[in-house]
């Protein structure tokens, strides 16, 4: 290989891969013009390699400065402690904040920019000052210092975001609040995405109709109330159900998450949250989503080349990513996870041929499937191919259906053998080993994020017996629950069948307490299903199940499903067909204090309700008589304790609203919440009711799912 | 059949005004390194406007806060001269509160590029705002 020298007699070029090398010293202020601009892109991605180097040796300079700025805004912190912080001070720390904002992050540090943030607004908002004041500033500092101890976080550039899949997808955003929406706007459109924004709902309907996107992130704290967000979302999930919606709450309300998600909510946010991480999230679940398409990564030095295979190949069966820089076939492959690579043979920088073993050598990648396209057909070339690995090629020029008849046929095997090692093979379902492979990046996620993630263990009522008299027929029923319980999990649930009736979910975000409900939720559907296999004959069909909460109950997914277990066989020894938590604060709790008591006259009302409230795992007694209820509750003989009491307002014998008053006026019971149960045409009732400090009212008749929703919301508020 | 890279980014000159000797650096290497613009740069508003005197530009990158003359002042001088008038500016601004950003339009930037920018992006974020290549 010829070495290309410049003028000052330094090598040029870097001899093994033939990229140039890029000037050592930077060029002086007064901006000296580069090396004349080579003709090759893969420069361009040799710069980008060097950029975060250089950016690196430029913080070691600046650090000084930095830290300069940090003891400044600490000096003034003890100044305001010692009660002799003049405004001088105040501001001038407040405008070292301000050039920390502005820095930190180019330098990877975005988490610092933050924090310099929360100072600087701290420092100039002297009205808002209180006695933790101080706190807040210490408390920032000191995480500012440990932020930049850590190594710099530099943003992908531009060839591996399109690992991401986000190009060429667009984006909806329903979202009120500017400077936010704008954050957001530059992480989608720097991810990928073409942007369209829109501030209500009105415009958003708008754009639906006649832009429809390919996704959409609402805002579901929209002017108007959440509710409006909710209608839409229900509007969206019967007009468009494969259009994944992702939702952004306010950490004060009280979001149905499990409302969200039977409504098709793909993911769920609450403020306040980096822009950037919703992004990230929203892309790594479209991804994840994206496991029903094959995805093939071509790899070719020819724009104009890639652009056409992408044409040919992309479908809505088909993801395909161009690659035009060979030097990054191995992180897009390992990143992309493709089903199938194109390889160019004849690249200037990088051989073809040599790519090809150097995947082939990762043992990772030994049965990938590797298509080669190539202008020389002639034996000797084709011999090589074949010997470094591949498994066919393709002459160009490209002949569209034959290309593409190759691929799909590869395609489909791929898949075939993919899907028996992680199926299960009764239902189809993923099987453990896929499970557990999901269960692992769903807890690095919700790591990063500082997200929650549940795990629920099912375990269908009543199969193990049927499966001694009657496999075939255990297995029916056991792919019927596995179709129930796959429409009634959304998308990005991890469900998998572990055998036996065994199932177990993965619901990413959700808490203990959502997660039972959920889970509650389809149970209670189940119920009313109804099979023709011996032993299940008419009779309802039904599972127990426990639940386990990340990162509380276990740190790793071994230790969910042990908890998670437990819970499972509590269920299954309280008689099966609940949901239970194994948390432990159940044990301990002494049988009188209940999580709802209900007092009404109803009896076929309560035998529904504490039915639906045993399915989760809640303690639960019923009271018909408000005499009775009184003395149990309020003074001498008084025994019972409640989180929630669900009231009827029309008790025989006395007022409802009188039993109410004594209730909210008793020492022990501050912790209570009163849901009245009214009747529908009498909102006076209602209004007395919220006077006398009731917590909330659900009219009847009223549907369980309404008031359930009302004791979860009583329960976690 | 490779497309060059002078016909991805065309080679642009790049007037760079801050005061923080670091944020200056990163940017000028960012935006040569990735998009082969000539980067000049500048410490002040004074220093800006004593050398736009002289040399002509493609755009200028302004920071608004700055000491002595801050970015928007600067941005008057240089759309009072006729000479100057007609060169885009971008404001590099860490304030982003919706009312900040109306006024930089009103003044008739042609853009504004929060800090912390993204070194990486840099180029991509200058070019999309002047609606370049």
């Amino acid at each position: 290989m010829r070495r290309l020298i410049d003028q000052d007699g330094n090598n040029a070029v870097d001899e093994s891969t033939g990229i140039p090398t890029p000037r050592e010293d930077f060029p002086s202020p007064s901006g000296a013009p580069q090396d004349s601009a080579p003709d090759r892109p893969r420069t361009v991605e040799a710069s980008q390699n060097q950029l975060p180097d250089q950016i690196s040796e430029i913080w070691q300079r600046s650090k000084p400065a930095i830290m300069g700025r940090i003891e400044a805004i600490e000096a003034a912190t003890l100044e305001l402690i010692s009660g002799t912080l003049s405004a001088e001070l105040r501001l001038q720390a407040a405008g070292e904040a301000h050039k920390l904002v502005g820095s930190l992050g180019t330098f990877g540090y975005p988490e610092g920019s933050r924090l310099a943030r929360t100072l600087e607004e701290t420092l100039l908002n002297e009205k808002d000052w209180t006695q933790d004041t101080p706190i807040v500033l210490s408390d920032a500092l000191v995480s500012l210092r440990k932020e930049l101890e850590k190594s710099p976080r530099h943003s992908k550039s531009a060839s591996t975001s399109m690992a991401t899949g986000a190009i060429g997808k667009s984006m909806l955003i329903v979202e009120d609040d500017l400077p936010f929406a704008q954050a957001l706007k530059a992480g989608a459109e720097s991810g990928g995405f073409r942007v369209e924004h829109a501030s209500d709902l009105t415009t958003a309907r708008d754009i639906l109709a006649r832009r429809p996107p390919d996704v959409v992130l609402l805002d579901l704290t929209l002017p108007g109330g959440p509710d409006d967000g909710l209608v839409l979302m229900e509007e969206l999930s019967s007009t468009e159900p494969r259009l994944p919606v992702f939702v952004v709450t306010a950490r004060q309300q009280f979001i149905d998450r499990v409302d969200a998600a039977s409504l098709g909510g793909r993911g769920f946010f609450q403020k306040p949250l980096d822009p950037a991480e919703i992004i990230d999230t929203i892309v790594e679940t479209l991804q994840e989503q994206d496991t029903g398409r094959s995805k093939v990564l071509a790899v070719d030095d020819d724009p104009i080349l890639l652009d056409a295979l992408k044409d040919l190949l992309q479908s809505s069966d088909v993801s395909v990513m161009v690659l035009d820089a060979p030097s990054k076939l191995l992180y897009a492959v390992e990143e992309f996870q493709p089903d199938l690579v194109m390889l160019d043979v004849t690249m200037p920088a990088v051989n073809g041929i040599d790519l090809c073993r150097v995947l082939r050598a990762d043992s990772r990648w030994n049965d990938l499937p590797i298509l080669f396209l190539t202008a020389r057909t002639d034996p000797e070339t084709v011999r090589s191919l074949f010997e470094a690995g591949a498994d066919d090629y393709v002459s160009k020029p490209l002949v569209g259906p034959e290309l593409v008849a190759r691929i799909m046929n590869r395609l489909d095997r791929v898949r075939a053998i993919r899907s028996m090692a992680f199926s299960d093979p009764v239902t189809g379902l993923p099987n453990r080993v896929s499970f557990t492979d999901k269960a692992k990046s769903f807890i690095r996620r919700a790591t990063s994020r500082s997200q929650l993630l549940s795990i629920a263990a099912i375990s269908v009522d009543g199969i193990p017996a049927l499966e001694l008299d009657d496999p075939e027929g255990a297995d029916a029923v056991v792919r019927r629950i596995s179709q129930l319980l796959r429409n009634s999990f959304r998308a990005d649930d991890a469900l998998s069948h572990w055998g036996g009736g065994r199932f177990v979910v993965g619901m990413y975000g959700m808490s203990r307490e959502e997660a039972i409900h959920r889970v509650a939720g389809v149970l209670e559907a189940l119920r009313d299903e109804r099979f023709d296999v011996a032993g299940f004959r008419e009779r309802k069909v039904t599972f127990s199940s426990g639940v386990a909460q990340f990162p509380e109950d276990g740190q790793d997914l071994i230790a969910l499903h042990k908890v998670a277990n437990r819970g499972l066989n509590r269920a299954l020894q309280s008689g099966g067909d609940r949901v239970v938590s194994a948390s432990s604060r159940q044990k301990t709790r002494p049988e009188s204090q209940l999580d709802v008591l209900l007092v009404d006259d109803d009896e076929s009302l309560a035998g529904l309700l504490t039915h639906a409230l045993d399915t989760r795992g809640y303690t639960s007694h019923w009271i018909a008589d408000g005499h009775v209820a009184m003395k149990s509750l309020i003074g001498p003989d008084a025994e019972l304790t409640a989180r929630i009491i669900l009231l009827d307002v029309n008790l025989p014998g006395l007022d409802g609203l009188g039993l109410l008053r004594r209730i909210t006026k008793e020492p022990g019971l501050e912790n209570t919440r009163v849901i009245m149960l009214t009747a529908r045409s009498s909102e006076e009732e209602v209004l007395r009711a919220l006077d006398l400090g009731a917590f909330d009212h659900v009219a009847k008749p009223f549907s369980l799912q309404v008031l359930m929703r009302r004791v979860r919301r009583a329960l976690m508020a | 059949m490779a497309r060059t890279e002078a016909e991805h980014m065309t080679k642009r000159r790049i007037l760079l005004v801050d005061d923080e000797d670091d944020i200056r650096e990163v940017a000028q290497v960012s935006l040569q390194r990735l998009a082969g613009w000539e980067v000049i740069t500048a410490k002040s508003g004074e220093e800006c406007l004593s050398i736009t005197a002289t040399e002509s530009f493609d755009a200028i990158l302004l920071d608004v806060m700055m000491p002595g003359i801050d970015g928007p002042s600067t941005f008057g001088k240089l759309q009072s001269e006729e000479s100057t008038r007609s060169i885009p500016v971008i404001f590099l601004t860490a304030k982003i509160q919706p009312i900040d950003l109306e006024r930089f339009a009103d003044l008739g930037a042609a853009g504004v590029i929060a800090k912390p920018f993204d070194p990486m992006t840099l180029a991509e974020e200058v070019s999309a705002a002047l609606l370049w290549e």
